[in-house]
């Protein structure tokens, strides 16, 4: 009640200050519903350290007054008369700081026909769990054959700052891609680089490594990663990739592995090695580890049958407990099968307390950028029950990672044109719930709708990556060094398996000219 | 300061000099109105502005992007061909009188009129259609640096010193490597000009050119950073204007000329020369000649044809296309491509389809396999016009890879996303096209309906487009592009322009029996009488599986039939050899399907379109 009392001591204020300045808004006219604001930041949960939520009022009207307040009254107003609110940094940092634990009250007043209106005010909670400062990116385009001006590029979720990595002009117009660190530290990163110098960047603390990373045994070079939380580890899938266009309306294209396995590349020995159970006939994919080591998640499916339609194409989500002294695998279990959910798993993120794994689930296939049926799912790890949040929407939710708190997830979403995807953040708390997502904070909210290139893989980093450009270029032109396969190690069935790759015959490839 | 060398002007002099700056905007003005075509320049630039937050952002990635954005302000105005050859004889006029001003500051000695000889380097340039508006502004900002350098030109050394560190540091950040060596050499050769002590020359000599070396190697981040200092075009790393390349090649040409007519002995020859004919005249001579010159087809650079027949293409003046299809700069896949598609706009595609050459086989009637950046959008247009608006769109969102902020681009999506009531999408594009000055009416009247919920009449203004085919496609075949057009043809049999592809793209493959089960089961020819080339196909079909052509349900022209036999009769007078037989054929069968798959088809030349690396 005192906080009520307080918040509308401050409204009165604002708004007396307002009549001031000859607007009389003390007497608008109350609507009994809240503003209809772009994007949509009401009843959110938010950490302290979030950069303001600009954003635009969706209301006709010449004149726009926003008041934000806070519980001990501390707050400010803005007045504009453009719908776009721009939030200075000072004052939101202020008031986020004042008000955690707490929540902050936002409230729209617009003048349209020279009258006042006043909006429902809404609530936006704010927590102590910090966010990762920065988020890591793949800027690129929408096409998918051609790649052009593609860029890494690392975003401060604290204020608007965006500053590039690397950009592929730089590196002769090649692709990059599969950004990833461990443990959200910047200091250790891993890059591919391909169709110019091409190759696999890995920096440590103490290490640099530009490798070759095709072997006589592997399907391909190095894929999709997952850093071992506390070794120079990296499970990698090796893919043998092919990809068709859709011409409907909600796809636009679709990738499917013909053949994928599961290695691991030990940094400190430049060593590959596998097992039977994680490159076997079927296609084993997207690795990711348990925060403690020792659990590899992964998602497997049978190979396609030739003429087969994809969209039988359906994976399950497996686990496989790894000891890091013996470098041993041991039996891999599936958790959750494709036949349960009648949908395809992919995309497997355990979260760094270890308690819950968030995953993808589609119509079929993993690659689920273009696949709108893709929704998020949250997996309690102990009673390995899972269920869909209420973060998902029509369009297609895909990659996500966790920050290293473990307190938010960044997911990407096409929800906004159905086209591009953008960084959504969720607060997950303790037993599993998720906030209402929040898109990314940007200065200009209407960028967002006019925005040609995707956020793509976003992963939180715990502070800025310090990579020199220059150095990272002068790395990747010296000549790759090979990776030595360890096939000493390896039952004959781990290598003799999908690993021929003579067995993937040129008609598997492609789809037959012309049926009849 | 003014050197003690620098000339003084006459009544006579300025009046010389209006008359030849008047002469030379009336060569600029025409040269660009009728042999560049500036609307070709914008076609094939496709330079948007947009006071767009996203739009900027772009540009504010590159190190050229302050600049970059202010020549597609200036560029966007080419659209309007009349306007368009003003702006650019303006900026011309604009960069020679520059010149002049520098010139009569900083190399007094110089040859009047030489301040056009960089115009004629960057009028020469215009005819690759490549981007030239950038070059006017760097031309601008080194004048302004070099212009400041002569007003402190008897400050100490260790000023200019400072200044030269500034203007190269600054130069290289803001415009990149090839401004700053621009600047650096023109200050360089106006310390020596100048005669300064050799001590001084050589001082400031080492240093500039070591900041820019230190610049060159720490914050230019390319690949050879090494070699960037050397290689101009090692520093890739923001957008490349060739037209650079002829401004390097001016400074050097001004020192030259500098240190020629600093000597006595030809300072008099000058004096002489003078004396005989006013120096004008020269110019008005070398402007009508090369005038003359330039209006001559010979001297139009090949890239004009390339520009001109996408351009007609695009506005649909296929007549035009046609007169170009024999124009020896036009035996690429892309030209080739246009003039398939002339061929279909104009009906006579059936009948015509060998009299044009198709050395590329199904590559120039689809670009789809091994596409190219060029090809992206051709695709998009050919799809368009045939009502495959999911392929259209594919491909448009391919080109906007390349070009993120082409209007031509920006439009189809709005437009494709219309048509298939993707409302979101569609609006994005509009609202992108309305921030520029040029499109904003264009996207107003469309954005108006959309916030006035008024579907109806958008679809009745969309009525002007290609209507979508269906919503059947289920896959989009980059390497078997035939497939879409045969679902494009059962969802609607009645798709003239598909069927008539399919046909062309069977026969350009050789692919009868395909040809003839296509025929059969379309609904075209439902008295078995069938255009010229498509009999010609069937003739052939018949024969090669011993079936008797006048007893078949598809009909054989006498004339066809004659013609047949006379083909095979010149190819048994040489007795099968079709090689020997070649210049005879061609002669009287040059443009049928026989001749084609004898001699033409790139099954028999093995010719190969480029695969693209991946």
């Amino acid at each position: 009640m005192k906080r009520d009392y307080l918040h509308l001591s401050f409204v009165f204020i604002c708004l007396v200050l307002f009549s001031c300045t000859s607007e009389n808004i003390t007497n608008s006219e109350r609507l009994n519903r809240k503003p209809s604001i772009f994007p949509d930041y009401t009843d959110l949960v938010l950490p302290n350290n979030i950069a303001p939520l600009n954003f635009i009022v969706n209301e006709p009207g010449e004149q726009y007054v926003v008041t934000f307040s806070g519980f001990d009254n501390s707050g400010f107003s803005i007045k504009s008369r453009s719908s776009k609110i721009n939030i200075p940094q000072k004052k939101w940092n202020a008031l986020l700081n004042a008000n955690i634990n707490k929540s902050i009250t936002i409230k729209v007043f617009v003048k349209d026909n020279n009258k006042w209106q006043s909006f429902d005010e809404f609530k936006d909670s704010i927590v102590n769990d910090r966010i990762d400062p920065f988020f890591v990116y793949r800027r690129i385009n929408t096409g998918l054959v051609f790649w052009n001006n593609i860029s890494i590029k690392q975003r401060s979720l604290e204020n608007f700052e965006e500053t590039e990595i690397i950009n592929n002009r730089n590196s002769k117009n090649g692709c990059i891609n599969c950004h990833t660190f461990q443990n959200n530290d910047p200091k250790n990163l891993m890059l591919h680089f391909r169709a110019g110098p091409a190759g696999t960047f890995i920096k440590t603390d103490n290490k640099t490594l530009w490798l070759n990373s095709a072997t006589p045994y592997t399907l391909s070079g190095f894929v999709y990663p997952s850093w071992h939380p506390k070794r120079n580890l990296i499970a990698f899938s090796t893919n043998k990739i092919n990809q068709d266009f859709h011409g409907y309306g909600d796809r636009i294209n679709y990738v499917r592995d013909l053949a994928s396995d599961i290695v691991l590349y030990d940094i400190d020995k430049n060593k590959v090695f596998t097992s039977p159970e994680i490159a076997t006939m079927n296609c084993e994919n997207l690795p990711n580890w348990s925060p403690d080591g020792k659990w590899l998640y992964f998602i497997r499916c049978p190979r396609k049958i030739k003429g087969a339609s994809d969209t039988l194409t359906k994976y399950d989500l497996l686990r496989i407990a790894y000891d890091e002294k013996t470098e041993k695998f041991g039996k891999a279990e599936t958790i959750l099968s494709s036949s349960e959910t009648g949908m395809s798993i992919s995309h497997p993120t355990v979260s760094p307390d270890g308690k819950f794994l968030v995953f993808c689930m589609a119509d079929y296939g993993y690659f689920n950028i273009n696949n709108p049926t893709s929704d998020l799912y949250l997996m309690d790890l102990q009673t390995l029950k899972f269920l869909k949040p209420d973060i998902n929407s029509n369009a297609s939710e895909s990659f996500h990672g966790w920050s290293s708190n473990g307190r938010w997830l960044v997911f990407t979403s096409k929800r906004i044109d159905g086209i591009i995807t953008i960084p959504f953040f969720s607060y997950i708390d303790e037993n599993g719930n998720a906030s209402k997502p929040f898109p990314l904070p940007t200065e200009n909210p209407e960028s967002i709708k006019t925005r040609l290139f995707n956020y793509n893989r976003p992963v939180f980093v715990l502070a800025a990556v310090e990579l020199d450009q220059n150095d990272l270029l002068n790395q990747i032109q010296q000549t790759t060094s090979k990776v030595w396969f360890d096939s000493l190690n390896v039952d004959l069935d781990a290598i003799s398996g999908p690993t021929i790759i003579q067995t993937l015959k040129k008609e598997e490839s492609g789809v037959p000219y012309m049926d009849k | 300061m003014t050197s003690k060398y620098a000339p003084k002007h006459s009544n006579a002099q300025y009046l010389s000099s209006v008359i030849v700056y008047v002469f030379f905007a009336i060569f600029i003005f025409f040269f660009i109105s009728k042999v560049v075509q500036s609307e070709l320049l914008y076609f094939k630039l496709q330079p948007f502005f947009s006071t767009d937050k996203a739009y900027l952002e772009f540009h504010h990635n590159f190190r050229m992007g302050f600049i970059s954005v202010t020549a597609q302000y200036i560029l966007q105005f080419l659209y309007f061909p009349l306007g368009g050859a003003i702006i650019l004889t303006f900026l011309f006029l604009l960069v020679s009188f520059a010149f002049r001003l520098i010139f009569n500051k900083s190399f007094p000695s110089i040859l009047n009129g030489a301040e056009f000889i960089p115009v004629f380097i960057i009028l020469l340039s215009l005819k690759n259609y490549s981007e030239v508006i950038n070059t006017f502004i760097l031309f601008g900002l080194s004048i302004i640096i070099l212009l400041f350098n002569h007003l402190i030109n008897n400050q100490r050394i260790y000023f200019r010193m400072a200044y030269h560190l500034v203007a190269i540091v600054f130069s290289f950040n803001i415009f990149g490597f090839l401004a700053s060596l621009m600047v650096l050499v023109g200050l360089i050769s106006y310390e020596i000009i100048n005669k300064k002590t050799y001590k001084e020359q050589i001082l400031l000599i080492v240093i500039n050119v070591l900041t820019l070396a230190y610049m060159v190697w720490y914050i230019e981040g390319t690949l050879l950073a090494k070699l960037s200092f050397i290689e101009a075009s090692a520093s890739n790393k923001y957008a490349q204007l060739p037209s650079y390349w002829y401004l390097l090649s001016f400074y050097p040409v001004i020192i030259l000329f500098t240190i020629l007519f600093n000597l006595r002995v030809l300072e008099k020859m000058k004096e002489k020369a003078s004396k005989l004919i006013p120096l004008h005249w020269y110019f008005i001579i070398l402007f009508i000649v090369i005038s003359g010159l330039s209006f001559k087809k010979k001297l139009l650079n090949d890239n004009k044809y390339i520009v001109l027949i996408d351009y007609y293409a695009h506005e649909e003046k296929w007549d035009k296309v046609l007169k170009l299809k024999d124009h020896l700069a036009l035996n690429d896949r892309i030209p080739r491509f246009q003039i398939n598609r002339a061929l279909y706009h104009k009906g006579i595609m059936p009948d015509n389809l060998f009299s044009v050459s198709q050395e590329w086989g199904e590559n120039s009637l689809l670009l789809t396999n091994n596409a190219t950046r060029e090809c992206t959008m051709n695709s998009s247009d050919l799809f368009f016009d045939m009502g495959f608006i999911n392929g259209s769109r594919y491909w448009a969102y391919e080109a906007q890879t390349f070009a993120p902020y082409s209007p031509r681009v920006l439009q189809r999506l709005a437009i494709t996303n219309m048509i298939l009531k993707e409302n979101i999408l569609a609006q994005k594009y509009l609202t992108i096209l309305y921030n520029n000055t040029i499109y904003k009416s264009w996207a107003n009247q469309y954005l108006k309906l959309y916030k006035t919920n008024e579907t109806a009449e958008i679809t009745k203004k969309l009525s002007v487009y290609p209507k979508a085919n269906s919503d059947s496609i289920t896959y989009i075949n980059n390497n078997f592009p035939a497939r879409d057009i045969i679902r494009l043809l059962k969802s609607n049999p009645e798709n003239k322009m598909a069927f008539e592809y399919l046909m062309s793209y069977v026969l350009l493959r050789n692919e009868l029996n395909n040809f003839q089960y296509f025929l059969l089961y379309s609904n075209y020819y439902p008295n078995g009488v069938i255009p010229r080339t498509y009999q010609e196909a069937m003739i052939f079909f018949y024969f090669s599986k011993n079936l008797n052509p006048t007893k078949q349900y598809f009909k054989i022209s006498k004339t066809c039939m004659k013609q047949f036999e006379d083909f095979n009769k010149i190819l048994m007078e040489y007795k099968m050899d079709k090689n020997l037989a070649q210049k005879n054929l061609h002669r009287y069968f040059g443009d049928t399907f026989w001749y084609y798959i004898a001699f033409d088809s790139p099954l028999v030349t093995n010719r190969k379109v480029k695969k693209r690396k991946l």
